[in-house]
């Protein structure tokens, strides 16, 4: 049987994929190929040595069969969201996707394994975003990151968050920023580290998740569109910001602003405004994911009240005026109050 | 119990709680639930006070010398404070 193996560098830690196929090696390609190394195709079981940089390692799995085995029953649940049902059972977490079993996370081996028979693997976006990207970000933990739901961009060396839900206006916002010289960590799934004292945003490396509706207010995006890149939500497909934007994309920055952002009903002018500490943290809070380790949601807590405390935070209502946001996050990113 | 039963117990905070202080306003996480909380400024207090030696009338007293307040009202808004605490899994009783 031949494995195609691949070996990933993602902010110091090696993510090895090991994949019983090209389709396979794809869908782990379409989550992690920004941080791509090195590529080597080889036979037989994958190793499980040191890594190629010697970093700390991950091992991914995708095999084409069906899982030897099911989740114990006795196994908790420790995150539900969006047809997805995380298990936890002594030191292994299992993956649910629409009620289906795919895979695992050994948390002391730092070890993913995913079942995708060919008969009834989802998609490769599904694969990369919905089975293989929440264990990946788990297996992440013991280096101290944390994912958020949020857009993050850079201005100055100074990252701004921007924490919302799906259909928040997320990636209007990072089109809006990157036309105006930002650049892009993430537009859905930053990833956040404490380093001597400050809060560092990290890019997680997707393409952007963009609707219809907001490629419609860009014109320059229509262009770039893939349409063999649709995702599995059908009214919005990836879009990688380079092909637009050009040389756009950064690893990591302190974050100077955190800025929550709702559409303005009737459009209009687009104003910020502090928000008190307590509530922005209390924002912050759900848009995290859990960990199966309440030792983990700890830290990740102790995480967010420190960068809400050392960190300027708004609330937004965005406008129609996108010409103007630019100007208006660089204000937020110094610090001058309420605009 | 009935509440009034509390006042000469002594509550402690949760070991499963995280808490953080923000502006005089206290977050809490039940890291058993996940569920999160805020107090305002009294209740901040009440929970920096909330040490497992204290008694229920202990504190009401002290927030009775740090506040202008009617005995009467922060009794009863104290006693409901810690039996909403209780209830959320956010405090236990030492016995008394």
């Amino acid at each position: 049987m031949t494995v195609h193996r691949v070996e990933y560098v993602l902010h110091g830690v090696s993510i090895s994929v090991a994949a019983a196929s090209r389709r396979l090696r794809a869908a782990a390609d379409e989550l992690l190929r920004p941080f791509a190394t090195a590529t080597a195709t080889a036979t037989g079981p994958a190793s499980t040595g040191s890594s190629v940089t010697g970093a700390p390692r991950i091992a991914v799995k995708l095999l084409s069969s069906a899982p030897p085995d099911s989740p114990p029953a006795r196994a908790r649940t420790w995150m539900e969201a969006d047809g997805l049902c995380l298990l936890a059972d002594g030191a292994t977490s299992y993956l649910l996707f629409e009620g289906v079993y795919y895979g695992r996370l050994a948390h002391r081996e730092r070890r993913i394994t995913l079942w995708l028979a060919r008969d009834h693997a989802p998609d490769n976006w599904t694969i990369a975003h919905m089975l293989l990207q929440p264990l990946v970000l788990e297996a992440l933990r013991p280096n101290g990151f944390i994912a958020v739901h949020a857009a993050a961009l850079v201005d100055a060396g100074a990252a701004v968050l921007f924490p919302a839900y799906s259909g928040s206006g997320k990636t209007t916002l990072a089109l809006a920023l990157l036309r105006a010289g930002f650049r892009l960590l993430s537009d859905d799934s930053p990833l956040l580290r404490c380093e001597e004292g400050l809060v560092v945003a990290y890019a997680f490396p997707e393409p952007l998740n963009v609707a219809a509706t907001t490629a419609a207010l860009f014109a320059e995006v229509a262009p770039h569109l893939p349409a063999g890149l649709q995702t599995a939500r059908a009214e919005k497909a990836a879009l990688d910001a380079r092909l637009v934007y050009g040389d756009c994309l950064a690893e990591r920055a302190p974050v100077r602003a955190v800025v929550f952002p709702a559409h303005r009903p009737a459009g209009g002018s687009t104003l910020a405004c502090p928000l008190p500490k307590a509530q922005a943290l209390l924002r912050l809070l759900p848009l995290t994911m859990t960990s199966a380790a309440p030792a983990n949601t700890s830290t990740q807590f102790q995480l967010l009240a420190h960068l809400v405390r050392d960190t300027p935070c708004y609330s937004m209502d965005t406008g129609g005026d996108f010409d103007r946001i630019p100007s208006i996050v660089r204000r937020l990113l110094r610090d001058d109050g309420a605009v | 119990m009935g509440a009034s039963a509390r006042l000469h117990q002594q509550p402690r905070r949760v070991e499963q709680v995280v808490a953080s202080e923000l502006e005089g306003e206290m977050v809490l996480l039940n890291l058993a639930t996940e569920e999160y909380y805020s107090l305002n400024e009294v209740g901040t207090r009440l929970w920096d006070l909330t040490d497992g030696k204290r008694t229920v009338a202990e504190m009401i007293d002290t927030i009775l010398q740090e506040y202008e307040a009617e005995r009467a009202g922060v009794t009863e808004d104290v006693l409901a404070l810690f039996q909403e605490l209780t209830d959320e899994g956010l405090v236990a009783w030492n016995a008394a």
